[in-house]
């Protein structure tokens, strides 16, 4: 009896997953096919189910409500960075290295490189010259709407958590 | 134009080009890379993942817990 055990090599659902698994079990001599409807099932390995998705999008947005009432400038407002680095840094350390992917071309990475340092050489020779008012660096610019502004901080959270998710799901 | 102003300018004008830089990836994704491509290149493997964390917690605690 063919085996297929559910792997149908053309509808992998979650590639960056890696774990689908691909084993064929190849006919021998004389066995019969399984039927039509045992090799259509897909093993579908989705990360983790719908429903834990929305919990953990409900405890970022409480998490998010409460560090923005942290005022700036404080220790509990510092701290409160930390945990979700700590989650971030366990899942990126838990995920298996992926397979080598062909990486973009340098030439497809120079405009990006090109603006991103012109950036930080900007940041950079704004923030060692002063008086601030005259060389305003990014975070100077936003500390008037971060450091008094719930909404501000909580939609900066919510914005810094989705980023962090996307670079650990990644 | 005095150097509160250049140095306004010259962000607004590094943000327009981060802006235009991710629509022409999508319109030309030959020329340009996309912003995914950047990740996953520089996320895959579990070293470059922790440094990319470790940049991307400092820009949260700077903007969020260190601004006021």
């Amino acid at each position: 009896m063919l085996r297929l055990r559910n792997c149908v090599a053309a509808a992998k659902p979650y590639p960056a997953a890696g774990r689908v698994s691909f084993c064929p079990t190849f006919p021998r001599f004389g066995e019969s096919v399984a039927p039509i409807a045992d090799i259509t099932k897909v093993e579908r390995c989705r990360p983790y189910p719908r429903r834990v998705l929305w919990v953990v999008v409900g405890v970022g947005i409480g998490y998010a409500a409460v560090a923005a009432l942290l005022t700036p400038l404080t220790w509990p407002a510092m701290l409160a960075t930390v945990p979700p680095l700590a989650l971030a840094c366990w899942v990126a350390v838990r995920r298996p290295n992926d397979p080598p992917a062909p990486a973009p071309t340098w030439r497809r990475v120079l405009p990006w490189a090109v603006v991103l340092a012109a950036g930080v050489t900007l940041e950079l020779v704004t923030l060692f010259r002063t008086p601030r008012e005259d060389y305003p660096t990014l975070s100077s610019i936003v500390s008037p709407l971060a450091g008094s502004q719930w909404w501000f901080r909580f939609v900066g959270y919510l914005i810094w958590f989705a980023v962090g998710a996307a670079l650990v799901r990644r | 134009m005095n150097a509160r102003a250049l140095i306004l300018t010259g962000y607004l004008i590094i943000g327009l080009a981060l802006l235009a830089l991710t629509l022409l990836s999508h319109r030309r994704p030959s020329s340009v890379a996309r912003v995914c491509e950047l990740a996953a290149g520089a996320t895959r493997r579990r070293a470059g993942r922790l440094l990319v964390l470790v940049a991307w917690w400092w820009v949260g605690f700077h903007v969020l817990a260190r601004s006021g």
